[in-house]
């Protein structure tokens, strides 16, 4: 936020500052007199000295010429027509410059202006009269003058434009902070969050367009909270109101089969195992419902992907041995990543389990966890060696409810919605998730997760 | 005749529940909120009580949290919202074990009975007082005392205590640990042990940094580790 402060705060001090200067380069450029007003009573300012400082000279010789020019306290000189110095002191180069045309002629030497101007004594005599001036008192450059008009008000219009700034700035950004901090907070994921609103006092502040913003942002928050919150109701209503009559279904069940011929058995059992099925599916509709809702992960944790994994073998193996199959783990780093536990935990054991489920009578499943250091990436290979899955259909098996061979799947359980949950909770880790054949048979799935920092 | 209190807003499950229960040597007595749950529990020592998580009145779990504030009777925890957290917080409470519905009602009555032998044996076990290193289990008295402070343990967590204490160092099988703790064998699918075990692992180590008192053995079950600097004692 700082930077927004920042920005605005130093635009609007420069714009400030600079329609000061700039507007009083204006005032000048039209106010200020031109060279020409400036320069014809200079002129005649300097007739009139020459002809004083003749007469002068006339009077009382070269010393009456300098007590003229220690009276006006000038550098001063005085010159026959062709050039030649009668009276004070002018250095040699300059001399020699001192033309003695008719006209009154103005030359740059060194750092000096030497003005030499015609002049006619009473007796008739006719000198020319030079004045050395000094070169900086006459260079009136524009920023000169712009510097020297506006130098004592920049810094008062600096400092007060600096506070108003800072004011209006202040007034701009604090409701941008706190909306800022408040949309941060709900991004991830604290819905109850509220900007807190001006007080009822300040009638300053309140019912502008920032304060309008916040009330705003606290409607949408509370819709927010209330939507989510139904949403999350809702699938726990579901949840109950779909196991309930599951529940009662299988104490009926039960009850039944204790009151059944022996023949009924087989037929009560396959209604058990259906039952079952369908509490599956209700359970991992509802987890691939409430992932899809999530954007993104909340409260993560570091978890090692090997101990996660060894965790899990244990199932796994005893899941394999009923089909005469095993399992084996091969981790060759912790490989710790950020998420949440048991999201990864059902995604990874939802492919593991389907592949236990997949791979033929006798052979072994193959869990590889290995780190990619090029992409920063864990990498999770699950391998069966079962039927494999048909190239054009690689990428639909993460589909809900896909299924590669509806006459199999009818043998090998599962409701077709567990990988589908593996990927989304995959992708929430921002990690990929793809299939592929094995040149020697066999299906394998590939999880890549990003690695913890 | 066992009496059990069986506490759902489900009427119909209740009446078959009390049926079949009936069967099987149960006498149940249903009611439907957590009010008058609550008020039930108090009427009369039961056996069992079977808690179902969502009713009107008084939700499960504060019913739950109530019960336990003044009896040590046998909560068995239903609840069709089948959320871990449920399970976790249900544990937590302490309920002695959870059963998410639909539920196969033999594994129900498995359960019960569970928790039913665990109660019979538990006085029956060999009293006395064992000791392993800072820590001190009281079997008659059903109390754990570390570095002589009092663990707060639920009787799920007593019984894996006690069992890992009474083989220290040995790796016990999660079947044993079953067996020890939740009266019933292992079953790889339901992860309430590791879960117990968690949370035992965690109130072992709430002092200090020895997270891992227990360890888990890969593949095995689950250890009592020793301290270097008892052992060293010990030899």
């Amino acid at each position: 936020m700082r930077g927004l402060f920042f920005k605005i705060f130093i635009i609007f001090w420069i714009a400030q500052s600079l329609i000061f200067v700039i507007s009083t380069a204006f005032i000048l450029a039209h106010r200020f007199p031109r060279p020409n007003f400036l320069l014809d009573p200079a002129f005649s300012n300097l007739s009139a000295n020459a002809a004083d400082g003749t007469n002068r000279f006339e009077a009382g010789g070269c010393a009456g010429f300098s007590a003229y020019t220690h009276q006006r306290n000038e550098d001063l000189a005085l010159a026959d027509p062709t050039g030649k110095i009668l009276c004070g002191q002018v250095p040699a180069e300059i001399a020699g410059g001192a033309g003695s045309s008719g006209a009154v002629l103005a030359r740059q030497v060194g750092n000096v202006t030497v003005w030499s101007a015609p002049a006619v004594s009473a007796s008739g005599k006719r000198y020319l009269f030079i004045a050395i001036v000094p070169i900086n008192r006459e260079k009136h450059t524009w920023y000169e003058d712009l510097y020297h008009f506006a130098s004592p008000q920049l810094p008062v219009a600096i400092a007060v434009g600096g506070l108003t700034t800072f004011v209006l700035v202040l007034l701009f950004t604090r409701p941008v902070v706190r909306l800022r901090k408040a949309a941060l907070e709900l991004a991830q994921g604290n819905l109850s969050t509220r900007v807190s609103e001006a007080r009822q006092s300040s009638r300053f502040f309140k019912g502008d367009e920032f304060e309008a913003l916040v009330h705003s942002f606290n409607h949408m928050a509370e819709r927010l909270e209330s939507l989510v919150n139904a949403q999350k109701l809702l699938l726990r209503d579901v949840s109950h109101e779909l196991r309930s009559p599951l529940a009662r279904l299988s104490v009926a069940l039960e009850l039944s089969r204790e009151d059944a011929a022996p023949s009924m058995g087989t037929h009560l059992d396959r209604m058990e195992r259906e039952i079952l099925r369908l509490n599956q599916l209700i359970g991992q509709l509802l987890t691939l419902s409430s992932m899809e809702a999530a954007e993104s992960l909340d409260k993560l944790e570091r978890i090692s992907l090997k101990k996660l994994l060894e965790e899990m073998t244990p199932d796994a193996t005893y899941e394999a041995q009923q089909r005469d199959a095993s399992v084996s783990l091969d981790a060759d780093c912790e490989c710790v990543i950020e998420g949440r536990r048991e999201l990864l935990y059902r995604a990874i054991e939802n492919v593991v389990r389907n592949a236990v489920r997949y791979t033929a009578p006798g052979t072994q499943v193959d869990i590889r966890l290995r780190n990619d250091p090029q992409g920063r990436m864990a990498v999770v290979e699950v391998s069966d060696r079962g039927p494999g899955i048909p190239e054009s259909e690689l990428d639909s098996i993460f589909r809900p409810f896909y299924r590669v061979d509806t006459a199999r799947s009818a043998q090998t359980g599962g409701v077709g919605v567990g990988l589908a949950i593996a990927e989304r909770a995959v992708k929430l880790h921002n990690g990929q998730i793809s299939a592929s054949n094995r040149s020697e048979g066999g299906a394998s799935i590939k999880i890549r997760l990003p690695l913890a920092a | 005749m066992e009496d059990v209190l069986l506490i759902d807003d489900d009427v119909e499950l209740g009446s078959m529940l009390t049926e079949y229960l009936g069967k099987h040597g149960f006498r149940v007595r249903a009611v439907h909120r957590g009010d008058t749950g609550l008020t039930a529990v108090r009427q009369r020592p039961w056996a069992l009580v079977l808690l179902d998580v969502m009713l009107p009145g008084i939700d499960g779990f504060e019913v739950l949290k109530r019960i336990r504030s003044e009896s040590n009777v046998s909560v068995l925890l239903l609840t069709a919202r089948g959320e871990d957290v449920d399970r976790i917080v249900g544990l937590e409470i302490g309920a002695d074990d959870y059963l998410p519905k639909p539920f196969n009602p033999r594994e129900l009555l498995a359960r019960m009975r569970a928790i039913l032998r665990r109660q019979d044996r538990a006085p029956a076990a060999p009293a006395g007082v064992v000791r392993v290193q800072d820590l001190e289990l009281d079997v008659a008295a059903r109390r754990v005392l570390k570095t002589g402070k009092k663990l707060d343990l639920t009787d799920v967590e007593f019984g894996l205590l006690e069992a890992l204490m009474r083989q220290p160092g040995a790796v016990l099988s999660r079947d044993e640990l079953s067996q020890a703790a939740l009266g019933r064998a292992f079953d790889p699918f339901d992860r309430s042990l590791d879960m117990h075990v968690s949370r035992l692992r965690r109130k072992l180590g709430r002092d200090g940094d020895d997270e891992d008192r227990v360890k888990s053995v890969r593949g095995v079950g689950y250890q009592l580790v020793l301290d270097r600097e008892f052992s060293g004692q010990e030899g």
